[in-house]
């Protein structure tokens, strides 16, 4: 087999169990408490990404962007580790908010003058209707 | 299929002891949510009867009225507007990821990006004065999370450096939501009712679309 396949395969299972895991997590102790040991995990392979080159040979508004990548990150992180504390179930949550390309589709036109074809035009009809059909759930009693 | 068999045994003893709960079965010791969207029939009620019920002509459709009350339900949930931010925020790092990475290499972009990713944990646990103790499985498993997430960031840098097709590695990558729900159905016991699991079905589809 490939090896972009192996990888990708170890991609689908690490970030399919990622949700699980913070189901788990927040089933014990607060979003919060759960995000901050998160952010601990992650943290502790940053050594595996460091860069050969001096990030400062980049222009400043290019870090700009990285640094706001990674804060939208983490509160998107946040949000999730919320909606599961508040009983959200893992199997909806995920997909929920695995749905965030069809905004992206839908602003792109405007923010990076990208345009949206057929293929993605199905998929935003698409993602309309999966999260209408994923947000029929009944309020658990921890809300 | 042991397990649906088992999950279903106990299921149908959850329906006849309003209350009880499926714990001995849950391997990991999570409550299970209230998953089930089910009027109960009233006592004495023959399955033909609840049938000949659900079916009356020129009445509103079950089904429909059902998924209606459930999703106007969920609109009121906190849990579906948290879904909602995190669906905004994720949008946020798509488009600042795009920026960036037009000039920074991705596996440095997720270096620099940890720093921010740092930052607002520093203004969370400054905000919400968190004091950061190791409180039994619930840190464990949020440190191993986290260890997940970084693991899966660095698979998807080495999936798109063997030089393969970029759109097929994305959309490859992007159906973890579907091991999600395989694992948080065998592990959780959780049970997406027929809409959410065509729902899932949905976001699986849009998932493929947009990513192309």
């Amino acid at each position: 087999m490939h090896g972009w396949l192996w990888l990708s395969i170890f991609v689908l299972l690490s970030w399919g169990a990622l949700g699980v895991v913070q189901k788990v997590a927040v089933t014990h102790i607060p979003a919060e408490n759960a995000f901050v040991w998160a952010a601990a995990g992650f943290m502790l392979l940053q050594p595996v990404l460091l860069p050969t080159a001096s990030v400062f040979s980049y222009s400043p508004r290019s870090i700009a962007w990285a640094l706001l990548n990674g804060a939208a990150n983490a509160l998107g992180l946040l949000s999730l580790l919320a909606a599961m504390r508040h009983g959200g179930k893992a199997s909806v949550v995920e997909p929920l908010s695995a749905l965030y390309p069809a905004f992206v589709v839908l602003l792109a036109p405007a923010l990076l003058n990208e345009h949206i074809r057929i293929l993605n035009g199905a998929g935003i009809v698409c993602a309309l209707i999966a999260g209408v059909l994923l947000a029929a759930d009944k309020p658990s009693s921890t809300d | 299929m042991r397990h649906e068999q088992s999950s279903a045994a106990a299921d149908a003893l959850s329906a006849q002891r309003p209350g009880s709960s499926l714990e001995d079965n849950n391997p990991l010791g999570v409550k299970e949510s209230e998953n089930c969207i089910s009027t109960p029939a009233p006592v004495g009620t023959s399955p033909l009867q609840i049938q000949a019920t659900e079916v009356q002509p020129g009445k509103s459709n079950p089904p429909f009225r059902m998924f209606r009350s459930a999703a106007s339900a969920s609109v009121r949930t906190k849990w579906f507007w948290y879904s909602m931010a995190s669906c905004l925020c994720w949008t946020a790092w798509a488009f600042s990821a795009r920026l960036a990475s037009q000039e920074i290499p991705p596996a440095t972009t997720q270096f620099v990006s940890a720093f921010g990713f740092l930052a607002v944990v520093v203004a969370v646990t400054e905000i919400k004065q968190i004091r950061v103790t190791i409180q039994g499985r619930g840190s464990w498993y949020a440190l191993i999370g986290g260890l997940l997430l970084a693991c899966g960031g660095i698979a998807l840098y080495g999936a798109y450096r063997t030089g393969h097709d970029a759109s097929v590695v994305t959309a490859t990558t992007s159906l973890y939501p579907v091991a999600t729900v395989f694992f948080a159905v065998l592990l959780l016991q959780e049970r997406p009712n027929k809409f959410q699991v065509l729902g899932i079905g949905f976001a699986v589809i849009a998932i493929v679309l947009l990513s192309r």
